[in-house]
């Protein structure tokens, strides 16, 4: 734990954290792809590209705010692609479906291709987007709305593990 | 202003050597990539878009729509602040003149990759101007229109076309008009999703709807539904028949198990929507959103479509001809490299010419790849690069007059781009 809260502090002074609406939204650069995959190989986590242009992506957040119940999920990071103007909107978003405790970023503009391609150089821009790390440095793509039993499954793994 | 951009000689060779493979017979002297440079004005060219207060600027638009009128005039529109700013020049690469404000009261205007403002053209020089407004929930919106029947200079108060006017998504409009005069608006619309929802009831995706004008934009008809379960966040493609003469629908559809593949449909000559056919059997399963819509056109006897697939099976751009006749598909191809991520095609035809062109990244720079066939799709030349640019860029698309090739490409933060791509 305590590389990961060292990197944690790292990204809030690298990229400095948003006050109000989406509280403690970070920048996401085209150096936090590496930071996080580095940070995932410690510790078993997913990562989920979403966005507010993409109907899915409520849907699945609204399922992920379900399984949790208001309740943290370490591990779980949550990055908007819809650029920090939008920052009011998403962190509103978030609340809505009670998953504005998890850890969250924000892209500084919308996605472009530049910095979808430093994400991962396969992705054509389908969302949701999310990238399961697992044990043994697995890490798995999965494009597309995830299913609540899934999600709960993943969340419950990853609750397992922090108790650890 | 001369929007043609500067180009080193490596890109304007590859379109030059384009040219002359395409048009092998002709004098490849008069094929031309303007060199020549100007630079959009504004008070501070270092930082357009970042200044409070600024002017609206081309440059700092999100994405830019190029249209060519019949005598070869390019018109420009673009978003900024809640309005729709409408540039043209008298010929294609010339100074493009002082932006006229299409809708005088401000409106949300989706604008941005999938979205943005279509231009069309009607007969003695009037021109017409489709949008989205947004409204204030979110994957709600209007389809909006206006027309000029001075060129430009004004336009009427804007109306609008869905005649369902509940707070639901009618979005990603296409607009073409038909050799008639008449204008033709397809668009994705949830009122039936809306209806099921009410009902209790599943509904999956959105519906293709289409409403016409015949008397030159002052009105629309009742809408028409296409077709049930539409992808929901992809642009929608048309084109004109050269036979008939009238519109053809490209879009992403929803198929059995959430398949992703494409639909088309044609207005017949009997003025009756045709059965929806199946243009692609990708057989792409996914709860995604793909962002990516289909590029439509038509010649003679075929059309010709481009579209993105992301399956096990398919992965990346494909062009399908079909035959105009009976509908029957004759050909179906990559194009370009999924793993140079090639995307967001734009096909169009010259008689019986057919040309596309994609965008590609390479990790460093993003490019666009132009591929050409000289005998309706039957053969194609390899592709050649086209532009380049390092950085995020719009889409790219295709303009052809019927007797020129152009790229139009917006690079935010930069001057407007015109390519010419033939003589």
């Amino acid at each position: 734990m305590t590389l990961y809260r060292s990197l944690v502090v790292m990204l809030l002074l690298s990229t400095g954290a948003y006050a109000g609406q989406g509280e403690g939204a970070r920048l996401f650069t085209a150096a936090t792809p590496a930071l996080l995959d580095e940070r995932c190989q410690q510790e078993e986590c997913m990562v989920i590209y979403w966005s507010l242009d993409c109907p899915p992506c409520h849907s699945e957040l609204k399922t992920l705010g379900d399984v949790l119940k208001g309740r943290e999920a370490p591990g779980m990071v949550l990055v908007s692609v819809d650029g920090r103007a939008q920052l009011a909107e998403i962190g509103e978003t978030l609340s809505r479906y009670r998953v504005a405790q998890l850890e969250s970023w924000i892209t500084p503009s919308p996605l472009d291709l530049p910095l979808r391609y430093a994400i991962d150089p396969k992705w054509f821009g389908e969302l949701p987007n999310s990238y399961l790390y697992t044990a043994g440095s697995r890490k798995v793509r999965i494009v597309g709305e995830i299913e609540a039993s899934r999600l709960q499954m993943i969340v419950s793994r990853f609750a397992r593990q922090a108790k650890n | 202003m001369n929007v043609f951009c500067h180009f080193n000689y490596r890109t304007g060779l590859l379109a030059l050597v384009l040219f002359a493979l395409v048009d092998g017979g002709h004098s490849v002297r008069a094929a031309a990539v303007d060199h020549s440079h100007h630079q959009h004005t504004t008070s501070d060219p270092a930082a357009p878009c970042t200044a409070q207060g600024e002017l609206p600027d081309l440059r700092c638009a999100k994405s830019v729509t190029a249209a060519l009128d019949g005598e070869g005039g390019l018109w420009v529109a673009w978003v900024s602040g809640g309005h729709i700013y409408l540039q043209s020049s008298p010929k294609a690469g010339s100074e493009l003149s002082r932006a006229v404000v299409v809708n005088r009261q401000p409106e949300r205007i989706s604008a941005g990759n999938e979205h943005r403002p279509k231009i069309a053209f009607g007969r003695d020089g009037r021109i017409y101007i489709a949008w989205t407004e947004k409204l204030a929930k979110r994957f709600s919106g209007h389809i909006r229109f206006a027309w000029s029947d001075d060129r430009g200079a004004s336009f009427s108060t804007p109306l609008t076309v869905n005649d369902h006017l509940e707070v639901t998504s009618h979005r990603f409009e296409s607009m073409v008009v038909d050799a008639r005069g008449h204008i033709h608006l397809t668009w994705l619309d949830k009122r039936d999703r809306l209806a099921a929802e009410i009902r209790g009831e599943e509904y999956r995706g959105a519906a293709l709807y289409h409403a016409v004008s015949t008397d030159n934009g002052v009105s629309f008809s009742v809408n028409k539904k296409l077709a049930d379960n539409s992808c929901e966040c992809c642009r929608i493609a048309m084109a004109i028949d050269p036979q008939s003469g009238l519109p053809l629908v490209v879009w992403r559809h929803i198929y059995g198990d959430n398949i992703r593949d494409h639909g088309l449909v044609r207005l017949n000559e009997n003025g009756e929507w045709g059965e929806q056919q199946r243009l692609s059997y990708s057989q792409w399963q996914t709860s995604s959103c793909p962002h990516h819509g289909p590029s439509l056109a038509a010649s003679s006897e075929a059309y010709h479509a481009v579209w993105f697939a992301n399956g096990a099976e398919q992965s990346g751009l494909f062009y399908s001809r079909v035959d105009r006749n009976s509908l029957r598909r004759l050909d179906e191809r990559p194009v370009g490299s999924a793993v140079s991520l090639s995307s967001h095609p734009s096909v169009v035809t010259m008689g019986e010419r057919v040309y596309i062109a994609w965008l590609s990244y390479d990790g460093k720079e993003s490019h666009v790849l132009i591929q050409a066939s000289p005998d309706g799709g039957e053969s194609w030349q390899a592709p050649a690069t086209l532009a380049s640019h390092a950085g995020g860029t719009d889409y790219p698309f295709l303009l052809s007059d019927g007797e020129r090739l152009y790229l139009s490409w917006h690079r935010a933060g930069e001057p407007y781009q015109l390519v010419r791509v033939t003589k």
